[in-house]
This record gives structure tokens, C-alpha cells and sequence, in this order.
């Protein structure tokens, strides 16, 4: 029992100690390498696993090339155990195998670094035997790529342009099974192509080898002259490795599951064949027919022509046909004139495989027409290494007037009078423009531009602006106060230059009548006091409603006390005393404007 | 008041040759594109016709022509929700130019139609004949020409002192004339805020994501309104008034 719980608190120390990252336990580390099995069949694989003990904090690498030997990494799997209370932890990487050539082939020493040191593991040797020798080691060591390999094979190398070229891609296998084998892919530049036909498997001995080969067809059409290479041909299948159990087998390498779930390993592979020159001329310019539109193999032309009785503006549906072995894509089809006497309408041209059609709308105008006109198609025949001209035709027709009954007729004008014959109208845009016009700014337009609303608030500045100027004179005309009340400033202001000047001549008298009769005027204009009753008591009456400063009504009685005296006194002043009372007046006509309403 | 001014004037020579700060496509260049894009429409080489004429727009610089071609090829090139797309922006320029009118009238008569998008009644068609027959550009001036000479008249009137009769019957001749325009002007903005035509088939759901239910389909170079943007989606009302999402993508804002 306390072994047991000794056993769990070693477990969970453990647990809890290698789940902290970065903590190495302090154990001395050793590399090993092993196979599986040290002899095996060319076409298996072998097991090379490398572990590691006394730590689990590595992570898988690659190994460098083994000469001799195809490498694939197929995973890790970690240990822990516990002896006599001492517990060793450990992790192995399994690399397969695949043994490129028969004979004893070595792994060699490889060097791993960790945590600053290199630790190297012992050389293996692999002994790999050919199966079809018996399983004893032959003359010569043998080669995987004897025993599965690709060729591209075709017909000739100097072809025509055009010309159909049947190409093959064969699939040799001997004592190497595969599966999922897929269709050759082919760089065919310079060519087109036709779908790969059903591909053929059969056996054949090659000196004295029995190979299982798949045959894949297809036909190839050169599209250019010169010199073009095809291929390499490459074939993507999966070798299937026998899995050999060796002294380390395990769960997943035991026959029963092994026979259950897989028969063994799938390794991809890709196989390449030689590829090969073609050169491509054109068909030869002796002898070449006018009606030579391309065609190259072994081709046949047909036309139909129907209906052959028809009335004018009837459509005659003119059908032609060419099939056969060919380049079709690269065939035109006749080229033929008709003349004014049918209105032609676009053809519609289908190119189905190995058959190639043409059909056109025409439209007879005239009874003239007799017949549509031959067609002549010409092609260069390969076998028979001349062109072939096919010609048909000509094909007659008869053409009779217009049917009566479809237009309107007037009454009165007799059953043969026809007025307007119905018309079917074709439907499509109308051409293009030739000229681009006034090219705009993107997206400006005049509602998202500045300048209009600048130009839009200067307008209702103005009508604001117009409509106030109208109210004022308005007023002015028919509001006699309101317009002395605003005639009274400017007057004012007249006056003050004038009064100044007075001084400057030491015109008293003058100045101090011109100044009473200013203020009077001023007033008058300002208060609507009548002119001739403006005083200093009248005006003190006038703004009993108004809080004035008590200075200013000193200042206006000052003013009007002085200009009575000296007008009427004709008292004595100096310059200064009647600046000063230039000043008053100035003083009184602001305080005015600034606070009287 | 002087210093107002100033700034006003300096909005507009902002406005007026601000634009020319960002990179744009010369004159020259726009003509030669343009004769470009017409020779590859010529060659039946459409999709290369809609490259050509497109970089004049990404230069920044367009005309109603350049639209109409642009829509040609966009149509001879099968895209028919763009081809009325173009059609559209073009109408915006040279609504009144008849090979335009006849290719978008044609080009709708190929648009699927679920809802009929015809004005019925004849004042419905004459108001509408009326919004199309300018651009908003210049209904703006005609209704700023005519508020003018409203407000010219107004005061002159009052210096000039006609008499009553004289004075309301002109204002009232260019009043009426001002609320057609006004309503004009009025009906355009609406009628082309927020109008987008549907590029791609789409089917517009009851909500803004791909496992909602469909409530109807969207035909390429059907007309909608746009109500709203949301996260790759839009919501979309038909001229019928019905409301759906429809991916960002299918359509496109005229």
C-alpha cells in the first residue's frame, strides 16, 4: 500500500514538475538509434527510430540526406517508466525508409545537438535484396527506377502544323505496387490538346523483366512552327510499402491490424519521363489551294441549304459542316460572297469535338436569285500527303415575291394595292459618341460648390441691403421727424466744420450765432422740437423722461447762456474760451448720438 | 463687415482652385483616353472599352458622353446592372440627349422588373418629364435666376412705383414660375439622394445577414433607394416602399 501511494506521489510530482515549462529533470541523456528490420525487399521500407533519453523537451527534427535512401518523418511517441522506484523518461522520433537501389546500404552516424551538446548515434546497415532475383543478392545491384519509371513516346518527330499527333505516356511497374495512379499532366506549350482517351493496363517482358504498364493516349495539335519540346510527362501515384515486422514491431505494426486497416504504407511519388523535340513545319506552300483555310488530317466538308422555295425577306438557313480528324479550332470555314441579293446576318459557330459547325441566316431581296453559290474547302491530308479540295454546290433556289397577305391594305384601292408591309425592326443601342464633350470636374457640381453659395449670400446681401435702403427713404419721404432725425447728425457735423473755421478767424459773433443756431437745428432734428422753440428749458422738458447726466444739462445751459450773452452782448472772447466752447457743443452732440434715442 | 467679405472671397478661390491640389487627369490625357476607349469599342474589345474610359474617372474628371460610351460598353459587355448604372450618371449630365434616352430605355426593357417603377396619370408623367429634362445643376440656376428677379422686381416696384395691378401680377407670373422650379429643384434632390442601382443579382433579406429570409430579389439595373449602411449591408427600399438588407456589393449609389 504505501509502495502504491509512494507510486501515485512519484507520478504526480512527476506530473506536475514536467507541466512547468523550461524544467529539465536533472537525468543524464543518452541517444539512441534501431530499425526495425536489417533486410528487406527493394520496394518496402524500413523503420529508423532515434531516441532520446533522460529528457522529453526535444522537439522532432529532420535528418540530413541518407545516400541511398528515400526519408520521410512519420512521428513522435514519448515514455515514461519506473523501475525499482527509479523513473526515466524518454521520446523516439520514427523516421521510413525507402531503399533506392538493392545492396547493403548504410545509415550512417548522426549528430544531434542538445541543449548545447552533440550526441551521436551508431551506424546501421540495411541489407536490401531484389525480390525477382529470388531474395539473393544478383550481379548487379538493382534500381528503384528499374523497377517503376515513365516514358513519353510519340509517333515521329517532324510533324505539320496542325497536324493531329497521337501521343503516349507509358507507366512501367515491376515487383512495385501502386494505387491512386493519376492522369499525366504535360507541359504543352506550343500545342492543343484533346482529352486523354481511356487509358489501356496490360503485362509485357522486357528483356526478361515482366512489367505492368498503363497506357495513357491523347492527340496533340501543334499550334506554332519551330522546334518545341513536350513533356517531361509526369505520373503522381502512391507506392504502397510491404510493411516487414521486425524484433521492434508494436501496436500498429501488427499483422492483424495491418491486415485489417491497410495492407501497408502509402508513399507518394511523382515520376518523370525524358522529354522530347518535335519539330514543326507549315504545310507545304506547292500546290496549296485558295480554298486552304488551316485544315491539317483527315477531314470532310458538307453544306445544307434549306428552304430552297421561298418568298422574298423568307430566311434560307445556310448550314455547314466540317468534321473529321483535325485541328478544328484551328480550321476556318470557307469564306464566300453573295452579293447584294441577300441580307446576311451574323453566323453562329459551335465547335463540338471532332465536328465543327457553322449556320447563317439569309435573307433572299430579289427574284433574280437563282441559286446560292458553290463552296469550296480545302485541307492537307497527312496519309495521303496532299491537299484535298471538297467543293458543293452551287444549291438553287426559287424565289418568289412577297406574300400579300401580311401588309395593311387601304379599302378602296383594290385587293393587290399594299401600303405598308409589316417590318421587324432589330433592337440594339445606338452607336457611340465620337467626342467627349465638356469634361467636369468628378462629383462638382454647382449645389456642392463654394462660389455659388458665396455669390447666393452676396445676392441676399444685396436685396436685404436694397429693400433697407428702400424702408429708410421710404420713410424719409413720407416721415418728416424721421427724416430730420436722421438728417440731424450730418447737418450737426457740417456745422462744427464750419464753426471751426470761425475760430481760426476770430469771428466770434459769427461763431457763437452759428453755433446757437447749430444746436437749435440739432436739437430741433433730434428732440422734434420745433426749431424756433428749442431753449434750455424746453429741451430739459423733452428728456425729463431720459436719465441724463447732470453734466450735460450744465453743459447746455452753459451753452445757451453763453451765446445769448455774447449775441446779444457782444461780450469780449478769446480763442481759447470760444474752443472751449467748441468743445461743449462737440461733447453734447456725442452724448446725443450715443445715448439719446 | 469687410473682414466677412474677405473670407467669403477666400471660400471661393478655395473652392475654385483647391481641387486642383489633388493629382488629376489633363485634359489632353481625357481626350486621348477617351478616343482610346472608342477604338477598343470599335475592335469589340469591350471589357478593354470599360478600362479606358474607367481611368478617365479615376483621373478625376467626367462628361455625359464619357457615361454613355461607358455605358455601350458595359451593355455590349453583358453587365447590364452597370451598363444602366452609367446610363444614369450620364442623364445626370445631357438629360436631354435622345441616343441616351433611347439606349437607358432600351437597357431598362431588358431589367427583370418585379414592381413597375412607371409614372401613372398624366401629371405624374409631366412632372416627371419636367425633372428630367435638366440637370439639377440647372434647375438650381434657373430657380436662382428667377428668385432674383423676384427680389429685383419686389423693390423695383416699390422705387419705381407701379401701380398694384402691375406690381402683382408680375410677382405672381414669377412666383408660379419659381414653385415649379422650386418643386423641380425639390423633386430632383430627392429623386436622385440616395438612388443606387443594383449591379449584382441579389436577393435582399428582412435582416443584414446571410441565413435571414428572403423577402424579394434584385435584378440587375433595378432601381432602389438607399435607407441605411450597416456593417457590409444595406438596407434598400423598392419603389413600392417594400424595405430589405442587400449585401454592400450588389448595388451601387448613382
Amino acid at each position: 500500500m504505501s509502495s502504491k501511494i509512494r507510486l501515485c506521489g512519484l507520478f504526480v510530482t512527476w506530473l506536475v514538475i514536467s507541466s512547468m515549462p523550461g524544467v529539465a529533470l536533472a537525468q543524464n541523456i543518452s541517444i539512441e538509434s534501431s530499425v526495425n528490420i536489417n533486410r528487406i525487399p527493394l520496394g518496402s521500407a524500413v523503420n529508423l527510430t532515434i531516441t532520446i533519453k533522460g529528457t522529453q523537451n526535444v522537439s522532432a527534427f529532420d535528418l540530413p540526406p541518407i545516400e541511398g535512401f528515400d526519408v520521410k518523418y512519420i512521428g513522435p511517441s514519448r515514455n515514461i517508466s519506473v523501475i525499482n522506484n527509479q523513473y526515466t523518461t524518454s521520446v523516439s522520433f520514427t523516421y521510413s525508409l525507402m531503399p533506392l537501389k538493392a545492396g547493403k546500404l548504410d545509415i550512417p552516424v548522426l549528430q544531434i545537438a542538445l541543449d548545447g551538446k552533440t550526441y551521436q548515434t551508431k551506424p546501421i546497415v540495411i541489407e536490401v535484396y531484389d525480390p525477382a532475383q529470388g531474395g539473393s543478392p544478383g550481379s548487379e545491384a538493382a534500381q528503384l527506377s528499374e523497377k517503376i519509371f515513365v516514358k513519353l513516346q510519340v509517333p515521329k518527330e517532324e510533324v505539320y502544323l496542325n497536324e493531329p499527333v497521337s501521343i503516349k505516356v507509358f507507366l512501367y511497374t515491376s515487383g512495385v505496387s501502386i494505387r491512386d495512379i493519376q492522369y499525366p499532366k504535360l507541359d504543352l506549350t506550343g500545342f492543343s490538346d484533346e482529352p486523354y482517351d481511356q487509358p489501356r493496363q496490360y503485362q509485357q517482358v522486357i528483356e526478361g523483366k515482366r512489367f505492368e504498364i498503363v497506357e495513357f493516349e491523347k492527340v496533340i495539335y501543334p499550334t506554332r512552327t519551330g522546334a518545341l519540346t513536350l513533356g517531361p510527362a509526369q505520373v503522381d501515384c502512391n507506392i504502397v510499402m510491404k510493411n516487414r515486422r521486425g524484433s521492434s514491431g508494436g501496436i500498429g505494426q501488427d499483422d492483424f491490424f495491418s491486415a485489417f486497416f491497410d495492407r501497408g504504407e502509402k508513399r507518394p511519388a511523382q515520376l518523370l519521363s525524358e522529354p522530347v523535340t518535335m519539330t514543326v513545319k507549315d504545310v507545304p506552300a506547292e500546290g496549296r489551294p485558295e480554298s486552304f483555310t488551316g485544315g491539317v488530317g483527315n477531314l470532310d466538308f458538307d453544306v445544307d441549304v434549306s428552304p430552297t422555295d421561298v418568298n422574298i425577306g423568307d430566311p434560307i438557313t445556310l448550314k455547314m459542316k466540317i468534321q473529321g480528324r483535325g485541328n478544328l479550332s484551328g480550321v476556318a470555314f470557307p469564306k464566300f460572297e453573295l452579293g447584294n441579293n441577300f441580307k446576311i446576318y451574323d453566323p453562329i459557330i459551335k465547335d463540338e469535338g471532332r465536328v465543327k459547325l457553322l449556320e447563317q441566316v439569309l435573307i433572299p431581296t430579289s427574284t433574280d436569285i437563282e441559286r446560292v453559290p458553290e463552296f469550296k474547302f480545302s485541307y492537307y491530308n497527312i496519309n495521303l500527303d496532299k491537299y484535298v479540295e471538297i467543293n458543293k454546290g452551287p444549291f438553287p433556289i426559287n424565289v418568289s415575291p412577297a406574300a400579300q397577305d401580311g401588309g395593311l391594305t387601304v379599302v378602296g384601292l383594290g385587293q393587290d394595292s399594299i401600303v405598308v408591309a409589316p417590318e421587324q425592326l432589330g433592337e440594339d443601342i445606338v452607336y457611340i459618341k465620337d467626342s467627349p464633350g465638356k469634361f467636369l470636374i468628378r462629383g462638382k457640381r454647382l449645389y456642392n460648390s463654394t462660389s455659388y453659395y458665396v455669390v447666393l449670400l452676396l445676392l441676399i446681401g444685396g436685396f436685404v441691403g436694397g429693400y433697407v435702403w428702400y424702408r429708410i427713404t421710404h420713410r424719409m419721404e413720407t416721415d418728416s421727424s424721421f427724416a430730420r432725425r436722421l438728417k440731424a447728425p450730418k447737418e450737426a457735423k457740417r456745422g462744427l466744420v464750419v464753426a471751426k473755421e470761425l475760430i481760426s478767424e476770430e469771428k466770434n459773433e459769427q461763431f457763437y450765432d452759428h453755433i446757437y443756431k447749430l444746436m437749435q437745428r440739432y436739437v430741433s432734428g433730434k428732440l422734434t422740437i420745433p426749431a424756433g422753440m428749442v431753449n434750455y428749458t424746453a429741451i430739459k422738458d423733452k428728456l425729463s423722461g431720459q436719465k441724463i447726466e447732470s453734466e450735460l444739462l450744465d453743459d447746455l445751459k452753459r451753452m445757451f447762456d453763453e451765446c445769448d450773452s455774447i449775441r446779444y452782448a457782444s461780450a469780449q472772447v478769446t480763442k481759447v474760451q470760444m474752443n472751449q466752447s467748441y468743445q461743449r457743443v462737440e461733447k453734447i452732440i456725442d452724448y446725443f448720438e450715443r445715448r439719446i434715442k | 463687415m469687410r473682414r466677412a467679405l474677405y473670407i467669403l472671397a477666400l471660400l471661393s478661390l478655395i473652392d475654385v482652385f483647391g481641387t486642383g491640389v489633388h493629382a488629376q487627369i489633363s485634359k489632353p490625357d481625357a481626350i486621348s483616353q477617351f478616343v482610346l476607349g472608342a477604338q477598343a469599342y470599335k475592335e469589340r474589345d469591350y471589357s478593354r472599352a470599360v478600362k479606358e474610359y474607367q481611368a478617365i474617372l479615376q483621373g478625376g474628371k467626367e462628361s455625359g458622353p464619357l457615361y454613355y460610351n461607358l455605358g455601350n460598353a458595359y451593355f455590349k459587355n453583358a453587365q447590364l446592372g452597370y451598363a444602366v448604372l452609367s446610363y444614369e450618371r450620364a442623364k445626370q449630365l445631357i438629360p436631354r440627349d435622345s441616343d441616351l434616352k433611347f439606349n437607358l430605355k432600351y437597357a431598362e426593357s431588358l431589367v427583370t422588373k418585379t414592381v413597375s417603377n412607371e409614372a401613372s396619370g398624366f401629371f405624374q408623367q409631366l412632372y416627371q418629364g419636367h425633372l428630367d429634362f435638366y440637370t439639377l445643376d440647372e434647375m438650381l440656376i434657373i430657380c436662382t435666376i428667377l428668385a432674383v428677379i423676384l427680389g429685383v422686381v419686389f423693390l423695383f416696384s416699390r422705387f419705381l412705383k407701379w401701380s398694384v395691378p402691375v406690381r402683382v401680377l408680375t410677382r405672381l407670373v414669377l412666383a408660379v414660375f419659381l414653385v415649379i422650379y422650386g418643386a423641380g429643384l425639390f423633386g430632383k434632390i430627392n429623386a436622385n439622394l440616395n438612388q443606387a442601382v443594383v449591379v449584382e443579382k441579389s436577393t435582399a433579406n428582412f435582416e443584414p445577414s446571410d441565413d435571414a429570409t428572403v423577402r424579394f430579389e434584385l435584378f440587375e439595373g433595378m432601381k432602389v433607394k438607399v435607407v441605411r449602411y450597416k456593417d457590409g449591408w444595406v438596407k434598400v427600399r423598392r419603389s413600392d416602399g417594400i424595405l430589405g438588407w442587400v449585401p454592400e456589393v450588389s448595388i451601387e449609389e448613382i
